[in-house]
């Protein structure tokens, strides 16, 4: 890279505040490196004008929001779908295994199991879940 | 109520605290869009669509940036997408330059602020994106290397030559 380059370079990173290579006043000093630099500045001032909002347009952020909500809704209901499917799959089929290798008698005795046991499970859970919910 | 107070509500579902999240920082949102995308309408679609995003992923954002810094990140990634889709953001900039009459409407005798725009428009995506967060927004290289995932090194060339070819339009264009 030229020196002039560098030195532009660096004029720019000093104009923006940020870290730049020290360059020794004699070499800044030369006419074409202050010419760029009032230049930079002059041409700062001109894009300025951009900061004008001459644009005026209105967004419903409300609205965006209940939409997005919607949209995550959607998108957790698809998921505890497919991870209710994925779980039963492998349920049912470590069940449906476990019958063939062991027989048949431990499905009667897994449905007295869990037609016993599940009720005492099930609705305490569903009380706690709901004290829970109204606290 | 500050700022990382209104993301922990935000997070936890609180519409209204997202609401005032988005609205405080709509105008740097909006202004950062339109220096981008230099068209009212697209500006507009791309604000809508950042925000949806924004309360989609409310639950991802981690507060050590600050919100507008993410909004931006969104906006950019966006905008980088309707490019990729439309594949003509060259396109769009000539069309920002045939429909002249129609931005001269809007800025009715506003020149300089046209020129201005139509300069920053002919400047590549990335470049552009680099100058106007700099620029307008005063963001440091190391936050503007994170918003476009890229090394500081190609931030700052990519400053450096953007204003350089900003400063020569602005000559030629006899604006100075």
């Amino acid at each position: 890279m030229k020196d002039s380059d560098k030195i532009k370079n660096s004029l720019i990173d000093e104009f923006y505040n940020e870290p730049h290579e020290k360059i020794s006043e004699s070499i800044v000093c030369s006419e074409a490196d202050l010419e760029f630099k009032s230049k930079l500045k002059l041409a700062s001032n001109k894009m300025d004008v951009l900061d004008e909002d001459i644009f005026d347009f209105h967004i419903d952020t409300l609205s965006i929001i209940e939409q997005g909500e919607q949209i995550r809704e959607v998108r957790k209901s698809k998921k505890e779908f497919i991870l209710f499917i994925l779980s039963s799959i492998i349920i049912l089929s470590l069940f449906a295994i476990s019958i063939i290798k062991i027989g048949f008698n431990l499905l009667i005795i897994s449905q007295i199991i869990i037609i016993t046991i599940a009720p005492w499970i099930v609705i305490p859970a569903l009380v706690m879940k709901k004290r829970g919910s109204e606290a | 109520m500050d700022e990382l107070e209104l993301i922990n509500k935000a997070k936890d579902g609180n519409k209204s605290a997202l609401n005032s999240l988005l609205q405080d920082n709509f105008d740097i949102l909006k202004g950062y869009t339109v220096k981008m995308v230099g068209n009212p309408h697209l500006a507009q679609d791309i604000v809508q669509d950042t925000m949806l995003k924004a309360v989609i992923n409310i639950n991802k954002f981690e507060p050590r940036a600050k919100f507008s810094t993410w909004l931006i990140k969104i906006a950019t990634n966006v905008y980088k997408d309707y490019l990729r889709k439309n594949r003509s953001y060259e396109l769009l900039d000539e069309n920002f330059i045939d429909k002249g009459h129609e931005v001269e409407d809007i800025v009715m005798s506003n020149y300089e602020y046209k020129e201005i725009m139509k300069i920053i428009l002919k400047l590549p995506y990335e470049k552009r994106a680099v100058f106007v967060l700099k620029h307008y927004y005063g963001y440091k290289y190391e936050e503007i290397s994170e918003i476009k995932d890229c090394p500081i090194g190609t931030v700052r060339s990519r400053l450096h030559n953007a204003v350089k070819y900003l400063m020569k339009e602005i000559e030629r264009k006899e604006i100075i």
